[in-house]
């Protein structure tokens, strides 16, 4: 096979890497801001495509040094890197799959590391450079982000104290204006990683081929033109279709968010990414927004943060080194045998992604359904308290298994105290008319849905309650003991 | 090779400090900007002064924004 040929593979290959990056991380820009109304979703991803566009053209430094010193550069050829390429996009589908927001960048350097280890061996890996520049600052990212979104968050509800009804609108323009920045500061760091892989693929088969074609590039020279337009459409193209599985654990999975909590998450996040890039260290998007996601949960509702979603994002985090530099490697080594090997991991990276699409489809996450819930909240009524947990009965068959309710006040307009809440995502849409027995003992003791949380909001209105269970007077009637209209379903 | 813990402790403390200053900044904003007491509409100094914490607040992030992009900037530009 023709160098020019696995160039052109490996090219492709990168902007499909740099395609899946764009809707792995649309939700570290857009996700609170979908989740808290103020950008419609289609909306969302088209103006984060678009800032995603303009700041992967807007710097080109890290670009230059897309290995970031992890592995020897002299030393990795066009088939590693191929191979890194594809042990980063297999990691970034199935996490998709998972709707786990998991580092890219973390998938391609682990990838690369574990492609490099099995051609070259140990020596051409620098193990201290991955502590340094990747493990460091995956402890550190989410840390800070979070410290900084609590107190922010905690300033930011300090002057809503006793302010009239509307104050957060304002939060809300103000949380637009920063997730636009975050998005641009995301195409700042990773679309230049897809520039820094073609140009280094490039400089690698120049050095190979002693080449002096249109393509060919001498070492630590700028990206070409078309590497910057090229990586920055493909990055912004993903970006756009949505990324809705994670958008979705971003921002609903972990904790229910508000406006002012988005503008904190969103500006604790910019602050994050600006200063790791001015003083020189790489932080993931990813880490630092699912970082400040839980930081304005405790910070607001310490006992809304989804903490499962957050050990299961953590462990997500912990295994996307060794996981996509495993799947690098024996692509690596397929890929090194010659034509047959390369075409093999070719093969096995369109089926692989082709088994992924047709899984997702069994669960299709979209612009539509993306604010539904995994869990919901329902505030009920109940002639009397239940004396066993309602996982039983009729309930259990839509409901089940519920989780414990003390995590949420009792809906001011039940008859009888009964924290009916925070239920796994119903097998059905409920309605405020529905009825259910709730205690095994007592069949008779029904409860009846006053409302859920769970329809997909209009961004334009506020939610229908606030997240101290406190009813919002222009959504909900004000009769006491009266069922309540849900908000609208879909 | 060591690792750079001033840098890093930097890092953290720019994050929160500027985090804090531009939600303070926006909220002590949103509070001038809003209806004073029951319904009244706030004074013209409150307005002016929420609108003068906004721009400074934005200035804040350009600034940021500028420190990441400065030098590809001045290339362009015919300084670099």
């Amino acid at each position: 096979m023709s160098i020019e040929i696995i160039v052109l593979i490996v090219v492709i290959t990168a902007l499909v890497f740099d395609f899946t990056n764009g809707f792995h991380d649309a939700a570290n820009a857009m996700a609170t801001s979908v989740s808290t109304g103020a950008y419609r979703p289609k909306q969302a991803v088209l103006l984060a495509a678009v800032m995603n566009l303009i700041g992967a053209c807007l710097s080109t430094e890290v670009a230059k040094t897309i290995s970031s010193g992890l592995v020897d550069d002299s030393l990795v050829s066009p088939q590693i890197v191929f191979a890194a390429l594809v042990g980063a996009i297999l990691w970034n589908l199935f996490t998709w799959l998972l709707g786990l927001p998991s580092s890219s960048s973390h998938a391609i350097f682990g990838a690369l590391i574990g492609a490099t280890l099995a051609v070259e061996g140990l020596d051409a890996v620098h193990g201290w450079n991955v502590v340094s520049k990747i493990l460091l600052p995956a402890l550190v990212a989410p840390l800070v982000a979070g410290i900084a979104s609590y107190l922010a968050t905690k300033v930011a509800y300090a002057s809503l104290q006793n302010a009239p009804k509307g104050s957060k609108r304002r939060f809300r323009d103000a949380q637009r204006a920063s997730s636009l920045l975050v998005a641009l500061a995301h195409g700042t760091a990773d679309g230049q990683k897809t520039m820094g892989i073609i140009t280094l693929v490039l400089v690698a088969a120049t050095v190979q081929t002693g080449s002096t074609q249109w393509w060919s590039q001498a070492p630590g020279s700028e990206p070409h033109w078309w590497v910057i337009l090229v990586a920055g459409l493909a990055i912004a193209l993903g970006t756009y279709s949505g990324g809705w599985r994670i958008m979705r654990t971003m921002g609903k999975g972990m904790a229910d968010i508000e406006q002012p909590q988005g503008f904190a998450v969103e500006t604790s996040a910019m602050a994050a990414i600006l200063a790791s890039s001015h003083f020189g260290f790489g932080l993931s998007t990813t880490h630092v927004v699912s970082g400040a996601v839980i930081g304005t949960g405790l910070s607001r509702t310490p006992g809304e943060v989804r903490w499962r979603t957050a050990r299961n994002m953590a462990i997500g985090w912990l295994l996307t080194l060794p996981a996509a530099g495993l799947v690098g490697a024996g692509a690596a080594v397929l890929a090194e045998m010659g034509a047959f090997g390369f075409i093999a991991v070719l093969i096995i990276l369109v089926v692989a992604a082709a088994a992924i699409k047709l899984l997702a489809g069994r669960n299709h996450v979209s612009a539509s359904n993306v604010n539904d819930a995994n869990e919901v909240k329902v505030f009920g009524k109940a002639d009397a308290p239940p004396t066993t947990p309602p996982t039983q009965g009729a309930l259990a068959s839509v409901l089940a298994p519920a989780l414990p309710s003390s995590t949420l006040p009792n809906h001011p307009l039940a008859a009888t105290p009964l924290a009916l809440t925070r239920l796994k995502k119903p097998k059905k849409k409920l309605k405020s008319t529905d009825t259910f027995p709730i205690d095994a003992a007592h069949p008779d003791n029904t409860v009846v849905v006053l409302e859920t949380d769970n329809p997909t909001k209009d961004p334009a209105a506020d939610p229908p309650t606030s997240l101290d269970g406190r009813p919002n007077p222009a959504t909900t009637q004000p009769q006491s003991g009266a069922a309540v209209p849900a908000e609208e379903d879909q | 090779m060591t690792i750079d813990w001033i840098a890093l402790l930097q890092v953290a403390i720019v994050t929160i400090v500027a985090a804090v200053a531009i939600v303070g900044l926006m909220s002590l904003a949103n509070w001038l900007l809003g209806p004073v007491g029951a319904e009244s509409p706030p004074s013209a100094g409150r307005r002016l002064t929420g609108q003068v914490l906004i721009v400074v607040m934005a200035l804040i992030i350009l600034g940021g924004l500028y420190l990441i992009v400065h030098e590809h900037v001045a290339r362009l530009l015919g300084f670099g």
